[in-house]
């Protein structure tokens, strides 16, 4: 899985592409750890290119919500695929998160953010 | 009938050659995106908690899969040694509650539990058989 980084302005997003699953979930984990630790944080996470999450994933997102919330971050997630919609309602995800469409609209949630 | 097999060590980084294993055999095959994701899903989650949960020394144990495409299913037979474990006997609550209270244990079967048309297990000698059978039509468009 590759993993990029962007800033604009006081916005990091994080873009996925490829698999999210057992074997990828721990590098992913440390990523987004250092950038929920750097105050402040507001972290937008583009799932645009990612192929599928497993639990593994799931198991990495729970971490960085209460790690965002504990700072007092703000986290976003974009760009779900129809399948990837569909795994985060089995899982009953969609409701842990801020969800938007885009990677614009979610950077601007962010922006706003006091 | 058209099948693939593959067998990996006890070992997390393992997993990425059998979703491999499955994403090539499913496009040789032409089967649904949708159907390629869902089983390598189920086939992380059943080998993840193989190399987590059934094994009771630090030594290296082979996990054996094989792929079949028969009668308008696509099913994986994973074989393992170890601990007696049946996927279908834990029955996970659906998940609930906010990010402070939520707990993740079963997630993983309950996504298996979901996305596959029917599970299987069986225990033979001292290995276990977990068939995940994925029907390869009919199922939405992704």
């Amino acid at each position: 899985m590759e993993i990029t980084e962007t800033k604009s302005g006081a916005v990091t997003t994080v873009a996925l592409k490829g698999r999210v699953d057992s074997a990828t979930a721990g590098t992913l984990r440390e990523r987004l750890s250092k950038l929920v630790e750097s105050v402040p944080a507001r972290l937008v996470i583009d799932f645009r290119d990612v192929a599928y999450i497993s639990s593994a994933g799931f198991r990495t997102l729970l971490i960085i919500a209460k790690q965002s919330e504990d700072a007092k971050g703000g986290l976003a997630l974009c760009g779900f695929s129809s399948e990837v919609r569909r795994l985060f309602e089995i899982a009953a995800f969609t409701e842990l998160f801020l969800i938007l469409p885009s990677r614009e609209e979610a950077i601007a949630a962010l922006g706003s953010m006091k | 009938m058209p099948s693939a097999q593959i067998r990996i060590a006890n070992q997390l980084a393992e997993i990425r050659k059998v979703a491999d294993l499955v994403d090539e055999f499913g496009q040789r095959h032409a089967l649904p995106e949708r159907v390629r994701h869902d089983m390598s899903i189920a086939v992380d989650e059943i080998i993840s908690n193989i190399i987590h949960y059934s094994y009771r020394d630090a030594a290296s144990h082979d996990i054996a899969v094989c792929l079949r495409l028969q009668a308008g299913e696509l099913q994986a037979e994973i074989v393992a040694d170890g601990a007696a474990f049946d996927p279908l006997e834990y029955k996970a609550p659906r998940p609930s509650g906010p990010v402070k209270q939520r707990a993740l244990g079963g997630l993983g079967l309950h996504l298996v539990a979901s996305l596959m048309d029917k599970v299987r297990y069986s225990r033979s000698g001292n290995k276990n058989h977990v068939t995940l059978v994925k029907k390869t039509a009919g199922s939405a468009d992704t």
